[in-house]
């Protein structure tokens, strides 16, 4: 059985990898997919975790963010689409207004 | 062979160790690419296959319900529709170098590398800590069952003993009762412990063809023991013994559905507010300010027409959506 500390560190990989892609990416979508990929680095850990204390609730945690995951994805994809339409662009460096 | 391996200084590693690996170094370069790659279409793709890696990994973990959520929620319908806005816009093009603040990416790295460094410490110094995890299906097998079976259980099972499943299924011949006793019997000589409930219950006694009955038994844990066949009994059409345990989606959906109840409707309402939102964020702002414009183009006509009562009757037939009743045309 592979031991817990092993998926431990592939979702600590993994999130460090998100969070420089949030810092380092220029264009929305990267940010966005960033952020995924950040997301997912802690539903393994929380996987993870379940197994190793036999405990369903981190399985269930996972769940709940797989849906929070889906409700964002659809509201922040609109909110680039309408950024798009106003900026002709989704490069993070020309929203610097709140003003539409 | 077998002496070979038996000779060689260190421990070969298993096979779900080795497709752990391979999946592991996947999804990291995977992620690295998703990073690192200027052009969003490849970043996304980039995605899909780092989604994929993480349901194996959740296979390895036994938690095969969360890994086809996974492929259908992440890499299906998440990602076609980041791939659909990619392509929507269009900005496919890689993105330019340079203009953002020269020092970020020097700054992000640190960050990212702090960040990595003391989430890794910990989850290796984890490996000292943590013991071994129990077997996959042992765990919290009591969701499966009812608060009242919980509570005979945890009171009458001994500290040796280990909890049993029997499954009757009933023929709808009329005799059920009498062949469950049979069968009670049949187990009992077999050393299990066998909760029955007198008088029989209501599922026996009605004896509907296709009925099953479940009774909870109990039986001291000795190695290397197995059921002997029952043999067949006037009444019941089959019989299963099994350990108690549940499949893992089961026990999840026993969670989901019983402690989870609440958060799980909340999220429903959750993503219908999300739905909305973005249909109202999304749609076209031009629809809205067209049929302003058109109200404000109607006016002139309607002082030429003369009367203010003329105007407002060109207003109602020119756009008839939309149009606040406050709206009059100025003279």
């Amino acid at each position: 059985m592979v031991p817990t500390s092993y998926y431990l560190i592939v979702s600590a990989i993994l999130f460090s990898l998100g969070v420089f892609g949030v810092l380092l990416r220029k264009n929305t979508l990267t940010i966005f997919m960033s952020i995924e990929l950040m997301l997912n680095a802690v539903n393994l850990s929380f996987v993870a975790f379940s197994r190793q204390f036999g405990h369903f609730d981190g399985q269930v945690f996972v769940f709940f963010v797989m849906a929070v995951a889906a409700a964002e994805v659809a509201v922040g994809l609109a909110i680039i689409v309408d950024l798009f339409r106003t900026r002709q662009s989704v490069d993070i460096d020309t929203i610097n207004l709140l003003k539409g | 062979m077998t002496e070979l391996i038996e000779s060689l200084p260190f421990e070969l590693p298993t096979i779900e160790l080795l497709i752990f690996i391979a999946t592991a170094a996947v999804a990291i370069a995977a992620a690295a690419m998703v990073v690192f790659q200027r052009n969003a279409m490849y970043s996304a793709l980039f995605l899909v296959a780092n989604f994929f890696c993480l349901a194996v990994m959740y296979l390895l973990l036994g938690v095969y319900f969360l890994a086809v959520v996974q492929i259908a929620v992440y890499a299906g319908a998440i990602m076609v529709l980041v791939l659909f806005v990619i392509m929507l816009l269009n900005v496919a093009r890689p993105e330019p170098t340079g203009t953002r603040l020269a020092g970020l990416k020097l700054f992000g790295g640190t960050v990212a590398f702090i960040l990595l460094a003391q989430v890794a410490l910990v989850a290796a110094r984890s490996a000292d800590v943590l013991p071994e995890p129990p077997p996959p299906g042992t765990a919290e097998l009591t969701y499966s069952l009812s608060v009242a079976e919980q509570k005979l259980l945890a009171a009458a099972t001994g500290p040796d003993e280990t909890a049993w499943t029997i499954t009757l299924t009933l023929d709808g011949t009329g005799a059920a009762a009498a062949g469950a006793v049979q069968v009670m019997d049949a187990l009992e000589a077999q050393g299990f412990r066998v909760f029955r409930s007198s008088p029989p219950r209501p599922e026996i006694t009605a004896d509907r063809v296709g009925d099953t009955v479940r009774v909870l038994a109990l039986r001291p844990e000795e190695p290397g023991q197995a059921v002997t066949d029952l043999a067949a009994t006037p009444g019941i059409e089959a019989v299963t013994v099994e350990p108690l345990a549940g499949s893992h989606t089961q026990m999840l959906a026993a969670v989901l559905f019983t402690r989870f109840l609440f958060p799980f409707e909340v999220t429903s309402i959750l993503l219908l507010a999300a739905i909305l939102g973005a249909v109202v964020i999304a749609r076209k702002r031009g629809e809205v300010s067209l049929s302003r414009q058109q109200t404000n183009v109607v006016p002139s006509g309607g002082q030429q027409n003369g009367t203010p009562a003329a105007a407002e009757a060109t207003t109602a037939t020119a756009a008839p959506v939309d149009v606040p009743s406050n709206v009059r045309p100025t003279t």
